[in-house]
């Protein structure tokens, strides 16, 4: 196995509180990872840990067997790209401009876009389904097609590995199975690793291939969506009475 | 043809722009020069002689004052709105500029001593007032950056507030300085409203320092545009947000430093002119910093010739009002105007 991101009983404080306490994580390539547990929980933190946006006070995060912390922002760039939960909508940036962004950690300081660039950010837009958008600004844009229009630029950034941070917090129902359908096709088709952070159970069970349950700023269980989606330990998580149940195609799901 | 309107048509507006600005500026004044004779005239000194035709009166006039005067106004208008340009796109915050930042209180503050110890050691310190107002300026940047700054973070937001806490330290101090000044704080006063009517020496060394100045920020458009997403995305992006804010503070502190030194404090500049270029250019800074510069130098000169030249128009009186009065009564009807008008694409 490949591991790619290693993190070793990290601990990340805010304002003297703990928020994350002994977590060790190993992403592998290839992997297709959801982190899930409740508000609070530390899930954010963990990804932002892992992507060295947050410094550990405990522990170490390794990317690559090198400290996260040890790369220039332009090298992890090109390796991992992330999508924050709340991608700013205020801006009238052209959609095609977003999606440029994503070739920033290609260009040298004194370059214009290369024919490459531009190439790479239209399979990106493309990929995802905005090209039409390409000229709307930013602000026109429903939240469904804002979410879109970010992945195409972590698309266009060409990375293999991606981090999403509740990619399908408040979108309706067929931008959620739309956008985990994507994420599913870059896993198994062109290879790139997946990790998101989800407060979708479902979702979460029907295509991650491991699972990590956060609680209070600790992983209580990780493993396949079998392992981990249990009534009993999710119930114990969530506070809240839990029954798994199974879908058509043998992937559990839940019922609270 | 569409295209090319789309792309070189704002350009040539602001060229367009920029060179009336310089005409009228130049030509309009207590005496008022025709058109033809100050162009005639600018373009005389260009290649270098003297043109036979003119009045040679017209001639001083516009070669000693006007021009100086009107190209002051280009650098500190261009140096101000680009200053207010990045300070907003760095700080995320569509108030800052040099004034809530405290570089310009600082930079008064400094210009305040020099002028108090013109008087109380010699007069020859009456020099120094632009070196000190500069290194004041410069000063309260690390004051405003370091008081931000805790555990090695500089939070955004804080920026601000320190520099809103600075400026009104500043103000204090200079109101100190003038009370001790008594009845010889005019000059105080009149520097702290700002005016384009000095004469300086160094104007051609600051103006070349504005340029390479400018220069070294455009380079850094793409990251300026990033960093506007927010510093988690522009990190993942790739963009070294830490180093590239702290370093764009600094030459840009500069910048606003070299202007505020030679005029003074003239308000307003820093923040209409970055916003009125964003509502009609968009956010892209590829666009936005040429923009700014054509538009704050043309502005700044234009605003300094209504100053001059209105109150005799209109009252029949000898005076001028501070240039700052005429950019915030120019402005602020203007920025409004342009607010309504695109309130579509409004920014933040």
């Amino acid at each position: 196995m490949n591991t790619l991101i290693e993190a070793k009983r990290i601990g990340v404080e805010y304002d003297g509180e703990y928020v994350l306490r002994g977590v060790s994580v190993g992403i592998e390539k290839g992997d297709f990872i959801s982190i899930l547990g409740p508000n609070g929980s530390g899930k954010t933190t963990l990804i932002r840990a892992l992507l060295g946006l947050v410094g550990v006070r405990e522990g170490t995060v390794r990317f690559l067997d090198r400290p996260v912390t040890d790369y220039r922002p332009r090298e992890l760039a090109r390796r991992v790209s992330f999508l924050p939960q709340n991608p700013p909508v205020t801006l009238p940036f052209l959609v095609r401009d977003i999606v440029m962004m994503g070739r920033f950690p290609y260009l040298g300081r004194f370059e214009i876009e290369r024919e490459k660039d531009v190439a790479a950010a239209e399979h990106a837009m493309d990929i995802m389904g905005v090209k039409k958008l390409a000229g709307r600004h930013l602000t026109e844009l429903s939240g469904g097609e804002v979410k879109r229009v970010f992945i195409a630029q972590a698309v266009a950034q060409e990375s293999d590995i991606l981090f999403l941070d509740e990619p399908t917090a408040s979108l309706d129902i067929s931008y959620q199975v739309g956008i985990f359908e994507m994420l599913e096709t870059f896993n198994a088709k062109m290879g790139k690793t997946v990790v998101l952070v989800t407060h979708d159970i479902n979702h979460a069970a029907r295509y991650a291939r491991r699972i990590l349950l956060l609680k209070e700023g600790k992983v209580v269980h990780e493993g396949s969506a079998e392992e981990v989606v249990q009534g009993e330990e999710l119930s114990r998580v969530f506070d809240i009475r839990i029954t798994v149940e199974r879908d058509r195609h043998g992937k559990p799901f839940v019922i609270a | 043809m569409e295209e090319l309107k789309r792309r070189y048509g704002g350009v040539l507006i602001l060229v367009g722009m920029l060179a009336a600005s310089f005409a009228v500026s130049t030509s309009l004044g207590s005496v008022t020069v025709p058109l033809g004779d100050t162009l005639r005239i600018v373009a005389s000194r260009i290649v270098g002689r003297v043109p036979a035709c003119v009045d040679s009166s017209h001639y001083s006039i516009i070669v000693k004052i006007r021009i100086p005067r009107a190209f002051l106004g280009m650098v500190t208008g261009a140096a101000l709105s680009v200053s207010g340009l990045v300070f907003q796109a760095l700080l995320r915050n569509p108030l800052a500029d040099p004034y809530t930042l405290g570089i310009s209180a600082g930079a008064s503050f400094g210009a305040g001593v020099a002028i108090f110890l013109s008087y109380l050691l010699r007069p020859n310190f009456r020099g120094l007032v632009p070196l000190f107002a500069f290194i004041c300026g410069v000063a309260t940047v690390f004051i405003v950056y370091g008081l931000a700054r805790t555990k090695g973070r500089v939070h955004v937001l804080t920026i601000i507030l320190s520099g809103v806490v600075t400026s009104y330290l500043f103000s204090s101090g200079l109101v100190l300085v003038m009370s001790l000044l008594g009845d010889r704080s005019h000059e105080i006063v009149f520097w702290l409203m700002g005016s384009l009517a000095g004469y300086h020496r160094i104007l051609p060394y600051a103006a070349c320092a504005v340029v390479i100045l400018i220069g070294v920020i455009s380079v850094f458009y793409r990251d300026l545009d990033i960093l506007s997403l927010g510093d988690e995305q522009a990190k993942s992006l790739g963009v070294n947000t830490e180093v590239v804010r702290l370093f764009l503070f600094f030459i840009t502190s500069l910048l606003t430093s070299i202007a505020v030194s030679m005029t003074g404090t003239i308000g307003f500049v820093g923040l209409i002119v970055p916003h009125s270029m964003r509502l009609l250019f968009g956010p892209k800074h590829k666009r936005l910093i040429p923009a700014t510069v054509a538009c704050g130098a043309a502005f700044l000169p234009l605003s300094d010739t209504l100053a001059r030249t209105l109150p005799s128009a209109l009252f029949g009186v000898g005076m001028e009002v501070p240039v700052g009065v005429v950019t915030a009564l120019i402005g602020s009807p203007f920025f409004v105007f342009l607010l309504i008008r695109g309130k579509r694409r409004a920014w933040f």
